[in-house]
């Protein structure tokens, strides 16, 4: 493993039941590394992500991140979830959806130094002016800009999104891209969506998820790779030119 | 009005007495778990450990009359029972692969089936009416102890593990990646419902106990955005209901269970139209 390796995955075998779902996994991503996991739904991606989150362990194989196994190391994890998936009427404020990003597993009020960190992620992220505000009453973009900022209170090395650009319309999305940019600099950076038009020229590179695993570079997914790892056509929505027509990839 | 805080006074009636201090004691641990209960939907889980509160109410009518047993009040069988179906359905929940609503709803079923034959052959007279419907001559000074007793240890686990019940409620998922034992803060949450339901058995009975641990945290709900709060006011609305819920029943001669649930879902419409027309507004 090399030095700079951050989540290494060897011979990883996963099933539930009679439904093999990965089978010899293997994967390496470095330190502030993006890696966009695309594939379609029931390929892969919730599985990567719960063995990641230590949800589930390997049948076979090992899974470590930073040496330890993912249940050891959820202090390293930023973990960003679809927001659509909250109650939208959970009394809560946007402080204190920020502040369970330090919450002590068992015992244990939040400190003075909690909200300090806190109030200093929220203004990083452009929402301490929303401290205050019910969490339900806050648009797309701004509730996942929240959940950004409750990944990152607890200073992770490593932030883990589920399809953060469901919900978000086009203008917050950019806005999005740019704050993830920024974050990328500084942290590892892992996207799971099944949205391929999220593979985009900031990212490293793109695992392609459907029953096991394609790695590519970002800089030019071919439609064969995307047509074999989704099993059917796809369109594709590049960002980094403009296209009259989506192109179709066969 | 004046009749009724009269019997307050009256030490020749003590029992409207212990039901108006029984309401309000209650009331603490109803507005905090009630809220819970609101915020986790788990409401159906609260029904069917409130209605199976009735095998243990009933075991322990009949046992305590059979075999003399004195120390076996209905409120101690109520709460055991309770316990035992909550952690039942709370481990079907999180650990096995049955499909939940069909336990729950058996858990339901047969509590109550089983506490009506304990009744059925408990010997001499025994009114199911006032268990399943609330009856306030039942509250005497040892079931007091008891829901001050329960009230405190409520709302004592309530408070000490506040954050990690709020993150529990919020986003389960998240709370797991936090390193919070889930498992065990939901059978917590679920062991501190079954306490709180046993708590007003007595004044508004088996079958509407559930009205009163959601409908003042609903109501509570439609006009605050913090969980504190909420348990706060739902709380305040909860003693509300129970105190009016008295006084008019006793002014009417109404049943004091039933009129109690009917002041406190009116307050639950009042304050839903209110909200819905300062909205417009």
């Amino acid at each position: 493993m090399s030095e700079s390796t951050v989540i290494r995955a060897e011979h990883v075998s996963f099933s539930y039941g009679k439904n093999q779902i990965f089978d010899d996994l293997n994967f390496e991503i470095r330190s502030k590394e993006m890696v966009t996991i695309v594939g379609p739904n029931g390929g892969g991606k919730t599985t990567l992500l719960e063995l990641l989150l230590g949800f589930i362990e390997p049948e076979q194989g090992s899974l470590t991140i930073l040496g330890k196994r993912p249940g050891d190391a959820s202090s390293l994890v930023g973990y960003v979830p679809q927001y659509a998936k909250y109650d939208e009427k959970f009394p809560i404020t946007v402080l204190e959806v920020v502040l369970i990003g330090r919450v002590r597993n068992f015992f244990g009020f939040y400190t003075k130094e909690d909200r300090e960190k806190a109030f200093e992620v929220m203004e990083r992220v452009g929402i301490a002016d929303l401290a205050k505000r019910s969490f339900s009453e806050l648009s797309g973009g701004q509730r996942q800009r929240v959940m950004i900022a409750r990944a990152l209170v607890g200073a992770p090395q490593i932030l883990l999104l589920d399809e953060p650009t469901a919900n978000i319309d086009t203008f917050m999305s950019e806005k999005f891209f740019s704050l993830i940019e920024k974050l990328a600099k500084e942290k590892t950076v892992l996207f799971v969506t099944h949205d391929t038009g999220f593979v985009t020229n900031f990212t490293n590179r793109v695992f392609c998820i459907n029953k096991g695993l394609h790695e590519h570079p970002a800089d030019a997914v071919p439609g064969s790779l995307i047509h074999h790892a989704y099993g059917h056509e796809m369109r594709s929505i590049r960002h980094d030119i403009k296209l009259e027509q989506p192109e179709v990839i066969r | 009005m004046m009749d009724f805080l009269a019997a307050i006074a009256n030490p020749n009636v003590p029992f409207i007495r212990y039901a108006l201090i029984a309401g309000i004691l209650s009331s603490i641990a109803f507005g905090m778990v009630g809220t819970y209960v609101v915020v986790r939907r788990i409401t159906y889980i609260a029904g069917a450990i409130s209605h199976a509160a009735l095998a243990g109410l009933g075991a322990s009518v009949y046992f305590s009359t059979v075999y003399s047993i004195t120390w076996l009040t209905p409120l101690t069988g109520a709460m055991t029972a309770a316990i035992l179906s909550s952690w039942i359905i709370g481990l079907v929940t999180l650990y096995a692969s049955e499909r939940e609503d069909t336990v729950i709803g058996t858990i339901w079923a047969v509590g109550m089936a089983i506490g009506l034959i304990f009744i059925a052959k408990t010997p001499g007279y025994m009114d199911p009416m006032s268990y399943l419907f609330g009856n306030i001559l039942l509250i005497g000074r040892q079931d007091l102890i008891l829901i001050a007793i329960l009230n405190i240890i409520v709302v004592a686990i309530i408070i000490l593990f506040y954050p990690q019940l709020k993150a529990l409620s919020f986003d389960e998922p998240y709370a797991r990646t936090r390193n919070i034992p889930t498992g065990f803060f939901t059978l917590l949450l679920l062991t501190l419902t079954a306490c709180t339901v046993v708590l007003m058995v007595s004044t508004v009975g088996i079958v509407m106990v559930i009205a009163m641990l959601t409908i003042p945290a609903a109501t509570a709900g439609l006009v605050v955005n913090k969980l504190s709060l909420m348990m706060v006011f739902a709380g305040i609305f909860c003693a509300f209901s129970n105190t009016v819920g008295l006084g008019v029943s006793y002014a009417l001669d109404l049943p004091t269970g039933a009129t109690t649930i009917l002041i406190s879902g009116s307050m639950y419409v009042l304050v839903l139209l209110w909200k819905k027309l300062s909205k417009r507004g």
